[in-house]
C-alpha cells in the first residue's frame, strides 16, 4: 500500500468513526460523583452535542446514531434514558431529523415498550417530532400508544398522529376518534392541543373540532377556539360556528375568544 | 406542605404545592426595550404582547410522607414531572428529592436531603426559610440544551445525602 493508500484508510476510518464511546459518556453522565458527572456534562453539552447538532447526515453520524440508539440494548435504566434524552433532543433541535435520525428510528419505535415510563416518553417524542415529517411506519406503533392507559404517552402519540393526519388517513381516523371522546374530555382537549401544534390542515379534523365549539363544557369550548386561534387560516370551514359564538351573550369571555379566533382567520 | 414529625401527615395541595401559571407572549410586542420587562394586556389569543396562559397539571405531582415516632424522624419523597401546558407534549420537568428531618436529640434536630432532577431549570428546597439544597441551572446548558435536559440528558444525581442542623 503507497502513501496515498494509507492516507486514504487513515481518511475513511476518520469518517466512519464514532465521535464518542457512547457508553463510557452516559455511565458518567449518570454518576453519583457530581465531579464525574460535571465533567460528564461539560463534554457532552460543549462537544459532543454541538457535533451531533452541526454533522451533516452521513454514514459517521449514522454510526453515532446507531451506537447511541445501542444502548438502549442496556439493562440500567439510566443508561437507556441517558440514551433516550439525547436522541429526544436531537429529533427537537434538527431540522433534518427524520434524515440525521434514520439509523436510530426503527429502536426508538421498539422503545415504546420501555420498562422505564420516561425512556418511553422520549422515544415516542423522538419520533413524534421528527422533521420535516414522521415515517408513515410509524404510525400503526403510534396508534397503539395513543389507545393506551399510559397518559404521558398516548398525549405524545396523539400530536405525532396529529402531524401525521394530512398524509395517513389512518393517523387522521385515530386524531378524530379522540376529538369524538365525549365520555373522556381529557382526551378531547390533548387531541385539540395536538392539532393545533401541528398545525393540522386534514379537512375532516377541522370539521371535527366544530361539535366542541358546540360543546356545554365551556371550558372544553373555549379549549377549542383557543385551537382554531393557532389553526388561524386553516381552520376556516369554521368560520360560521366562530361567528355564532361571538355574538353569544351567555358567555363574554368565549364570545371575546371567538372574536380573536375570527381574527386569527383572517391571517395569511 | 406541612409535616408534623411524630405524626406522618401532611395536607396535599397547600399553598406549597401551587403552580405558578405558564404564559406565552408575542416575541414582537411584549419585550421592552431593557430586554427583561415583558408587557402584557387582557386579550389573550391575539397574538400580541400576553398571548396565551395556562396551569401544568399538577396530576403527576407527589408528594409521599413517613413518619416514625420511636426515632423521631420523618422522611418526605417529592417526585413528580411538570409538562409546559403550551409547548406540544413531550418534554417535562422530573424531579425526585428526598428529604429526612431527625429529632433523635431533641435539642438539635438535623436534616438529609437527597436529589436526582433534570439539569434544567433552577432547583431549591427548604426547610421553612432555611435552603438546605440550590442548583442553578447555568454554564454548560444555555437555552438550545433545554430540550436535552429536559429529556433527563445529564440529570443531576446525588451521591451520600447532605446533611445538616435545622437552624
Amino acid at each position: 500500500m503507497g502513501l496515498l493508500g494509507i492516507a486514504l484508510f487513515f481518511v475513511s476510518m476518520q469518517a466512519f468513526a464514532q465521535s464518542a464511546d457512547w457508553e463510557v459518556v452516559f455511565r458518567n453522565l449518570a454518576s453519583r460523583d457530581l465531579k464525574v458527572s460535571e465533567g460528564a456534562r461539560n463534554l457532552a453539552f460543549q462537544k459532543l452535542i454541538p457535533a451531533l447538532e452541526a454533522a451533516p447526515p452521513s454514514p459517521a453520524l449514522d454510526k453515532d446514531i446507531a451506537a447511541i440508539a445501542g444502548m438502549f440494548g442496556s439493562k440500567d435504566q439510566e443508561t437507556r434514558l441517558q440514551a433516550s434524552g439525547l436522541l429526544f433532543g436531537l429529533s427537537m433541535r434538527r431540522a433534518d431529523g427524520e434524515t440525521a435520525l434514520r439509523s436510530a428510528i426503527p429502536v426508538l419505535l421498539s422503545q415504546f415498550e420501555d420498562s422505564n415510563p420516561r425512556v418511553r416518553g422520549n422515544a415516542i417524542a423522538s419520533i413524534a417530532n421528527l422533521r420535516p415529517g414522521i415515517p408513515k411506519a410509524a404510525v400503526p406503533a403510534l396508534i397503539r400508544v395513543a389507545r393506551s392507559s399510559d397518559k404521558r404517552a398516548s398525549d405524545g402519540a396523539l400530536y405525532g398522529l396529529a402531524r401525521l393526519s394530512h398524509s395517513a388517513p389512518e393517523a387522521a381516523n385515530e386524531v378524530l376518534s379522540a376529538l369524538s371522546s365525549d365520555s373522556n374530555p381529557d382526551r378531547q382537549r390533548v387531541a385539540l392541543r395536538s392539532i393545533g401544534h401541528a398545525q393540522t390542515s386534514h379537512p375532516d379534523v377541522i370539521l371535527g373540532i366544530a361539535p366542541i365549539l358546540r360543546s356545554q363544557d365551556a371550558s372544553l369550548a373555549r379549549e377549542a377556539v383557543t385551537t382554531v386561534t393557532m389553526l388561524g387560516a386553516r381552520a376556516d370551514a369554521l368560520r360560521p360556528e366562530l361567528d355564532r359564538l361571538a355574538r353569544s351573550m351567555s358567555d363574554r369571555e368565549l364570545a371575546a375568544l371567538a372574536a380573536a379566533a375570527i381574527k386569527a382567520l383572517d391571517r395569511r | 406542605m406541612h409535616v408534623a414529625p411524630d405524626s406522618g401527615s401532611y395536607f396535599p395541595y397547600s399553598k406549597y404545592n401551587y403552580l405558578g401559571q405558564t404564559r406565552r407572549y408575542d416575541a414582537a410586542t411584549a419585550l421592552a426595550p431593557d430586554g427583561v420587562t415583558l408587557y402584557e394586556d387582557t386579550v389573550l389569543g391575539d397574538c400580541f404582547k400576553l398571548h396565551a396562559t395556562a396551569y401544568a397539571p399538577l396530576t403527576n405531582m407527589f408528594i409521599d410522607v413517613a413518619g416514625n415516632a420511636t426515632t423521631r424522624s420523618v422522611q418526605a419523597y417529592f417526585h413528580g414531572g411538570a409538562a409546559n401546558p403550551l409547548a406540544p407534549p413531550g418534554a417535562e420537568i422530573n424531579w425526585d428529592v428526598w428529604v429526612g428531618l431527625s429529632k433523635a436529640v431533641p435539642t438539635a434536630p438535623a436534616y438529609e436531603v437527597s436529589w436526582a432532577h433534570d439539569c434544567v431549570p433552577a432547583f431549591e428546597v427548604y426547610i421553612g426559610k432555611q435552603r438546605i439544597y440550590g442548583y442553578t441551572s447555568t454554564g454548560y446548558h444555555p437555552l438550545n440544551n433545554i430540550w436535552y435536559c429536559l429529556g433527563g440528558l445529564g440529570r443531576i444525581i446525588s451521591g451520600s445525602p447532605s446533611t445538616g442542623p435545622i437552624i
